[in-house]
């Protein structure tokens, strides 16, 4: 029965890191098919943060320097 | 063997959480010439929009100091009658060249506009830092911060035309930056849409109402949505990091390419004070192309 089990364990662990590197896309990342993952607090503040570097203030300048 | 049965089970979540952790690579240390403000600038330049921005950008503050160069001049040749500025004007004039040479630049080629705007916001700093350093030795500091203030409300009028110019390119890369977030999170929000459209929503607000969208979702939709968010980050972080080490890997050969280009558009008497730059950096001027004499550096109060 146990031995069952390890089997069957292996045969999981196999398929899964066989399924998750046939879906690494060119470029490296990583298409995990993301129904069955949990979204942690991290990763939403990491896609929400981006924006801050991506949206630009009505203000924003690109400086030179004075000429006086 | 449940031990074992245990430990695999755990080798596999962690085998699975490591391809699922982000993928998005960090931007290279920034040295010189792309600095770390520079580097935070090209973020935002893989888009067509967002590069017309930060040229329209530079193209503005060229055209600041080429106006605060001029009212200089001015001020020299009307209280210091004495004093030479022919390597004011020299000066000046390739900050003229550098502004034509940024309004020519194309948007949409990307790379292309990324190295461009390396290139000359490098030498608009140079060419300005130049400049003041010239004033700072003719005029009193004192004098100067009057003179400072004077014409930056002289010249606040040219100035407000291109905040507006360029306030309206914002709005639509911030649009356009929002627009592509909800796509990604296979949303819609022609409310959001609106006020960013509008200028009515900053980045404070826009991250709350993404971050507001999210949590009303389903887990499953929620992990697509966030997945498909870090795909764009990854692709904007990879698109980022080559036009940057592009931007980085020719820098001095193009230097010397476009102040060789820029002396043989100038006239001699403008070309001064590029002649004494590339002489610092060691570039010989091409067979052919008139050379001034020793510069000469002098004049009154100097």
């Amino acid at each position: 029965m146990n031995a069952k089990l390890m089997a069957l364990t292996l045969l999981a662990f196999v398929l899964v890191v066989a399924v998750s590197g046939c879906t690494t896309a060119p470029g490296g990342t990583t298409d995990t098919g993301g129904a069955d993952q949990q979204v942690t607090a991290a990763q939403e503040n990491e896609v929400v943060s981006s924006l801050d570097s991506e949206i630009l203030g009505e203000d924003d300048e690109v400086e030179i320097g004075e000429m006086v | 063997m449940k031990v074992i049965a245990i430990a695999m089970l755990a080798l596999l979540m962690i085998s699975v959480s490591a391809y699922a952790e982000d993928a998005v690579p960090t931007l290279i240390s920034a040295d010189e010439p792309v600095d770390e403000t520079t580097a935070m600038q090209l973020k935002v330049m893989s888009t067509s929009t967002g590069a017309e921005v930060r040229l329209l950008q530079l193209e503005k503050s060229i055209d600041r100091n080429i106006l605060f160069g001029e009212k200089v001049l001015d001020y020299l040749a009307e209280n210091y009658p004495d004093y030479d500025t022919a390597e004011l004007e020299s000066l000046l004039s390739e900050l003229e060249m550098l502004k034509e040479d940024v309004a020519a630049q194309d948007p949409s080629a990307t790379e292309d506009a990324v190295q461009a705007f390396v290139d000359l916001k490098n030498d608009a700093r140079d060419i300005s830092n130049e400049f003041r350093t010239l004033v700072h030795e003719a005029v009193d500091a004192d004098e100067l911060a009057t003179l400072r203030s004077n014409i930056g409300n002289e010249i606040s009028e040219q100035m407000n035309q291109w905040k507006n110019q360029i306030r309206e390119r914002i709005r639509t890369h911030n649009e356009d930056v929002v627009q592509k977030k909800l796509q990604s999170m296979n949303r819609t929000n022609h409310e959001l849409v609106d006020k960013v459209k509008n200028g009515m929503a900053n980045a404070t607000e826009i991250k709350s109402q993404i971050r507001q969208m999210l949590q009303q979702m389903t887990p499953g939709e929620k992990s697509t949505a966030v997945m498909a968010m870090k795909r764009e980050m990854t692709s904007l972080a990879v698109r980022t990091q080559s036009a940057l080490q592009s931007a980085e890997a020719g820098f001095q050969q193009r230097l010397e390419t476009r102040l060789q280009e820029r002396l043989e558009n100038m006239s001699e008497a403008d070309s001064t004070m590029l002649q004494e730059r590339m002489d610092t950096l060691g570039i010989q001027p091409k067979a052919g192309i008139p050379v001034t004499g020793q510069t000469v550096r002098g004049g009154n109060g100097r």
